[in-house]
Parts: structure tokens; sequence; C-alpha cells
């Protein structure tokens, strides 16, 4: 069988039946990042305050989520030329994340113009709105679509945005008022259902910028920017900063939110008690604590002890013989340290020889019974499926981590000091429990293939810990041996005698707690040994986030191949 | 409707089935895949590009795909935090269950890491050289090449040999040592 032919057939046959896209969904987004796109290049040339406008038009689509189709290219003169734009106003059920925010009006700046809305009808399904703008000052700004907020009980539960895929400029006159029609839907943000009936406030606000003009000579205030407010919908980005905004006027200008006086309507029909209690009642997550022992080791005990028994001296593998190599940590802020610690196939078709550095220490004893010789051909191991019996007993005070029911040894040989193949001996029980089965402490120190579940005592848990003494091991049918992969292809394992070690990973760290909620699952740390533990007076709660990763090493003595 | 919605449109209608079972391979799980495609239709529609026909764009929300993926899990959590999470996987997957021949390719892969199953998928599935990946994933060569070693061999151990010619070692990665870059 071909890598290929499966991997395409798998895709063939994956279980997505009940999985669709949605067409509208991906169209509104991508069009209201194209409207983003359009309206910083609309802006090309006005300077900083193109990327500011950009900026709080993301916001305003942030906060809002939909996508407005064109505006006027050529409204030079009044924002009432744009009513064409609202046909296309869409709901945004995609970006409920914002649904349910405070709507904070003070987080706007309201120059250079005053703006209301006048409710004309409610209809089924959208309002019959008048926005009407009052000049403050004149001048021309650049500007694109009003987005409008539907607020229940000061809450955004509905609205559009207010992205435009093309910015024209606005020309302001002091006191002149214009009005143009508006038709926002009458949906939800949420899922984009109906709004329930009940009263409701919309709000409008449109951004413009100051056109690149000489600074006013007169003492008319000059459009600024707004601190950031803490409002509840996120202003943070919306607004430049002074010194920004100090440039925008001189360079090009000022962004500018014009936000409307809010107006009331009530959509008719019999009122509903908490109309959006679905949509804002926070689920309280359910933390799946993790099950560390209170004696497990941590990632500080195993720095200390790996620290203590570094050493540089090469590794003569010799059987029985061990080594610790740590595979990464949390202070390793390069990623580099797995490299340098690499130990196993070469990756590079050269360099694979033992790290330099290295630990002495008694983790883990070891033991394992090996046919003395295997008989390859074409990798596949054809004298008898041999046997691997294999065992690791925890031989510290604390619980180790890594020893999972199932797990298998893997089993690298090697010749002057470079791995050539790897083995992954397999269990043949296929029952579930797999051939990681822990033994009572005190086990045989000789293993036999002949003592299977009669002394089986328990199984280690699912979390991975060997409490201390405990021993894991099992009967492992060893059916083949894979030659490594160079830049020449795949080695064939010739024949010799060849060193066998074992390779056991040991992560030592933060333990990570799954926090569920409808929504989904979201991770976060929890210190292991903490309130997590059965005994938190075993150890100290270490660093939050300090963890370290081991590999230890094994040698389980050598073994003959035969072609 | 513009040219690029026409195009969307056709590709989601034409294509939806072979995108999702795309993004199923990468990703194992069928909610999540139609997430990915979805991400993956915004990213690849979210920007003018001459030309972009159906056929075209699907290989640009098949790229997109994988780079979603990539890039949830960097923009999640920080990779130095969370790269324990994915050697977990590796050591709590079980190598044994799915040992015989022909067992279910979605099986086996299952028992690979996410950046594992990114790389098999990009190497297997879209004949992508190991520069390729390491280009589109941010990786480094040495980093992809390892993936993959790791991933067929535990591919071969469910589902027996694979006689695909294999690149991954076509090109020779960063010396030992090197920094690596990680998702």
């Amino acid at each position: 069988m071909k890598m290929s032919d499966a991997i395409r057939g798998a895709a063939e046959s994956a279980p997505v039946e009940d999985a669709h896209v949605s067409v509208s969904a991906v169209r509104s987004r991508a069009r209201r990042n194209r409207g983003l796109r359009a309206g910083a290049n609309g802006l090309v040339g006005v300077g900083a305050a193109a990327l500011v406008f950009a900026g709080v038009m993301g916001v305003v689509a942030n906060q809002t989520g939909a996508a407005l189709a064109d505006a006027p290219a050529d409204g030079t003169k009044q924002i009432t030329d744009n009513s064409a734009g609202a046909a296309d106003i869409m709901p945004m059920p995609e970006s409920a994340n914002a649904c349910g925010a405070t709507f904070d009006a003070a987080a706007f700046v309201v120059d250079p113009a005053t703006a209301t809305i006048t409710v004309n009808a409610v209809n089924d399904d959208a309002l019959d709105i008048s926005l009407n703008t009052t000049g403050a000052v004149d001048g021309e700004y650049t500007t694109g679509q009003p987005a409008f907020y539907v607020l229940w009980n000061g809450v955004y539960v509905g609205g559009t945005n207010g992205v435009t895929e093309e910015a024209w400029t606005w020309t302001s006159v002091a006191g002149e008022t214009t009005s143009a029609p508006y038709t926002p839907p009458l949906v939800n943000c949420w899922d984009g259902a109906a709004l329930p009936a009940g009263d409701y406030t919309i709000v409008s606000a449109q951004n413009v910028v100051a056109a690149a003009v000489e600074a006013p000579a007169s003492e008319e205030p000059l459009p600024t920017a707004s601190p950031a407010p803490s409002a509840s919908v996120n202003p943070d980005t919306a607004v430049s900063s002074d010194a920004a905004a100090s440039d925008a006027v001189v360079s090009g200008g000022a962004t500018t939110t014009i936000v409307s006086a809010p107006a009331e309507f009530t959509v008719p029909g019999d009122k509903v008690d908490d109309p959006f209690g679905q949509y804002l009642t926070p689920i309280d997550p359910a933390p799946v604590v993790p099950t560390s022992p209170g004696d497990a080791l941590t990632s500080a005990q195993a720095r200390a002890a790996y620290e203590a028994a570094l050493t540089s001296e090469r590794w003569d593998m010799a059987k029985g013989s061990q080594r610790v190599v740590m595979t990464s940590a949390s202070d390793d802020t390069q990623g580099t340290m797995w490299a340098s610690s690499y130990y196993g196939c070469p990756l590079d078709g050269a360099s694979a020889s033992f790290p330099k550095e290295s630990a002495e220490l008694d983790w883990i004893d070891v033991s394992a019974k090996l046919p003395p010789s295997i008989h390859l051909s074409y990798g596949w191991i054809v004298d008898g499926n041999p046997v691997v019996s294999f065992a690791s007993t925890n031989v510290t005070t604390t619980s180790l981590p890594g020893f999972y029911p199932g797990s298998a040894p893997r089993l690298v040989l090697v010749k002057d000091g470079r791995v050539v193949a790897e083995a992954y001996p397999v269990d043949p029980n296929q029952n579930g429990m797999g051939g990681g089965i822990a033994y009572a402490e005190g086990a045989p120190a000789t293993l036999d293939s002949t003592r299977g579940g009669d002394t089986m005592i328990f199984a280690p848990t699912a979390d991975g810990y060997l409490a201390p003494g405990e021993t894991m091991g099992g009967d492992y049918v060893w059916r083949d041996l894979n030659g490594c992969w160079t830049s020449t292809g795949q080695l064939t394992v010739a024949p010799g005698t060849y060193t066998v070690l074992s390779a056991q990973d040991i992560y030592v760290g933060v333990q990570y707690t799954m926090m569920t909620d409808a929504a989904g699952a979201t991770e976060g740390a929890v210190a292991p040994d903490a309130s997590t533990s059965t005994d938190s007076k075993v150890a100290p709660a270490p660093v939050a986030d300090d963890f370290t990763s081991y590999q230890v090493w094994s040698s389980l003595g050598t073994i003959r191949v035969t072609n | 409707m513009t040219e690029w919605q026409d195009t969307m449109e056709h590709l989601v209608r034409n294509r939806e089935r072979a995108l999702l079972g795309y993004a199923y391979l990468v990703c194992g799980d069928s909610t999540r895949a139609q997430d990915l495609v979805q991400e993956a239709l915004v990213r690849t529609f979210s920007r003018e590009r001459k030309g972009l026909t159906a056929v075209t764009a699907e290989a640009y929300v098949r790229r997109a795909i994988t780079s979603v993926l990539i890039d949830q899990y960097r923009r999640s959590q920080r990779w130095d935090r969370v790269q324990h999470l994915f050697r977990e996987e590796e050591r709590t997957r079980d190598p044994l269950f799915a040992i015989e021949a022909g067992s279910d390719v979605h099986a086996a892969l299952a028992t690979l890491a996410p950046r594992e199953r990114a790389c098999v998928v990009l190497r297997y599935f879209d004949d992508l050289t190991v520069p390729q990946i390491s280009t589109h994933l941010g990786l480094a060569e040495g980093t992809v090449k390892r993936y993959l070693s790791d991933a067929v061999g535990r591919l071969q151990l469910a589902l027996g040999p694979l006689d695909d010619e294999d690149e991954t070692t076509s090109v020779t990665p960063p010396a030992k040592g090197n920094n690596h870059e990680d998702v």
C-alpha cells in the first residue's frame, strides 16, 4: 500500500457528512476583511490617519462583525448620497464575541457633527430609520458606512457593521443637517434569530477622517481622538494615541467617530422575560482536575537531581548502564535543547552520537530479556516472532510520570555509538489493556514470558504515574526492525552485533486541566502538588510554568542480527 | 455578485466534501474540520487574487487549512508552554491498537501529534517537499523531517509497510544543535 494512496483514501472516507460550510458566513467575513483592506487603500496618501481610520473601522467591524457593500464612489458632498449601501446590510451571526458587550457611547468622539436617528417604522425584519447628521464645523472628511448598534438594556444584541469597501469624501458644513435612510435588520448578533418583542435602543457610529488640509487658523477645536476608555466594547485599538492624533492633524487628519444620540424603538409582540438569557447567561466551566499524586516528581526536584548527576563522561553503553538526558525545559526559550539532546535515528544523515552531557540517575530500573539473535528479511523478523520481556521499576521515592497503560518499549539498535535502527515490539494481546502491565513491588527481577497476567496486581493509572517501587512491564512480540532513514534512503541493517538501548520519556511539570463549557474547551495550567495534590505537603508548589522533560536511555545488552 | 463570491460559492458547492475531508485528515475531528475549512475560505477570499478560479482557489484553501491549524496552536498558547501536551499525546497514544496491516488509516492518523499530522498530509496528500512543508508551516526542515520520520514509522506500525518513495531525507536539515522552530 502506498502512503499517499492511503492518505488520499482516508480523505475520501472522512466522516464529515454532518459538517458543512456556511457560504454566507464566509462571504460576510471575507467582505468585511476586504472592506478593511479597501478602506485602507482608499486612504493612501492621507498618511498615518489612514491606518488609524482602518483601525477604527476594524474595531467597529469587530464589534459588529458584518459586512457592508459598496459605498458611493463619488460621494463628494453628503453622506445622504450613500443610501444605496443600506441594501447590503447583513446580520453577523459569526461575530458572537462582541454580542452581549455593554455599549459605551462615551468611548467615541462626537465631533465634528452631531447625529440623531429617526425611527420611521419597525417592520417585521428591519428597522426603517433615518440617520440625521449635522455638521459642527466646515471641512472635508473621508468616511465610510455607519455602524448601527441595537442595544437591549445597554447591551449590544444586534446591528450592522461600519465597514465599507470604498471610502468617500464628505464635506461637512457647520449647522447643515443631512439625512440618509437605512434599514438595519432586526436580528440578534449571536445566531441571526429575529429580535424578540421588547424595547430597544439603536445608536449609530460613523468614522470620519479629516482630509489632508492645512491646520485651520480658526479657534475651532480640531477633531481629536479620544483616550482609550474603559468601555466594554473594546475601543482600545479604535483610537489613535495623542501623538498619532497630533501627527494626523498635520500630515493628514484625525480620526473621529460620530456617534448618534440613542433612539428608542419597540419590537411589537408579547414581551418575554429575559429575552437574551440563553445568550447572556454565563456557563460556569467545570474543571477537570488532573490527578497527579501528591508524591509526584516535580520539575524542580528533577532539575536538581539531573544537574547534580550531570556528567560529560562518554557513555560506554555497557549492559545495565543508564543515562538520562534532559530534552526540553521551560527556560529553553530558543527551543534548541531538543536538537542538542537528540539521540535516535540521525536527522541529517551524519551527526547522531549520544549527547555530550547526560546524567547518571537512578530513576528507573529497566530489565529486559531479549533474544540472543534475530533473523531479518526485508526488515521483518522471520525466525518466529521472538518475545521481548521488558519491565521498568520506579526506584525513586517519588511517583514518576510517563508510564501509561498500553505503552510499549521503544528500542534502538546502536553501532559505533550511532543509532542505525528502531524497533517497537508490540503487545500480542489486543484486549485493550495493551502491553503495559504493572507488577507488584518485589516482582521477580528476572522476567520470563510465562508470567503473564497471573502476577498482575494492578495496572498503572491512566494519568501515567508509576508509584515508588511499582513495576510496569510485559511481554511483547518483536516483529520488525526499521532501519533509519538517511539522505540516501533507508538503512539496511547489516548482519552483525548491535547494542540495544531502550528509551523512556519522562515529562515533569505543569499539569493542564481542561475547563469545559458549552462552547468548547479551554485549557489552563494547574501547578502540580498544589491545589490538585492529594498531599501538598510532600513538595512545595513549583513555579507555575516550570517544566522539564527527559529521556532515560538504558542499555539492554547486545543482539546479533543475521539475514 | 462579485467574481470572487462566485468563485467561492462554486468552490464550496462542488468541493465542500473534499475540503472537509482534507481538513479532517489534518485535524481528525469533523467539527473542527468544518471550522478549519470555514476559516481557510475566509483567509483565501479576504484579499484580491487576480485570476483566481475555483481550481486555484482550492489549492489556496488547502494550504490555508494547515496554516490555520498551526496558527491556532500558535495563538492559543505559547508553544513553550504547551509542547508537553503534544508530547503527552505521543506518549499516551497506544501504538498497539492498530497493528494489523490494513487497519483504518483514520485510526492510525489519530495516533499522530497535530504537527505530525499536518506534515504527513502535506507530504503525502499534497506531495509537498520537505522544504515546501518547512516554509509553509514555518518549521525548520530538520523538524519537519523528524515529524515525518516519526509519523511514518508510527503509521507503518499501524498500517503495515508503506511503499511510497520517501523524499523526506532528500534535503539536508540544519546541523544538529541549530535552532529549530516549533509550533
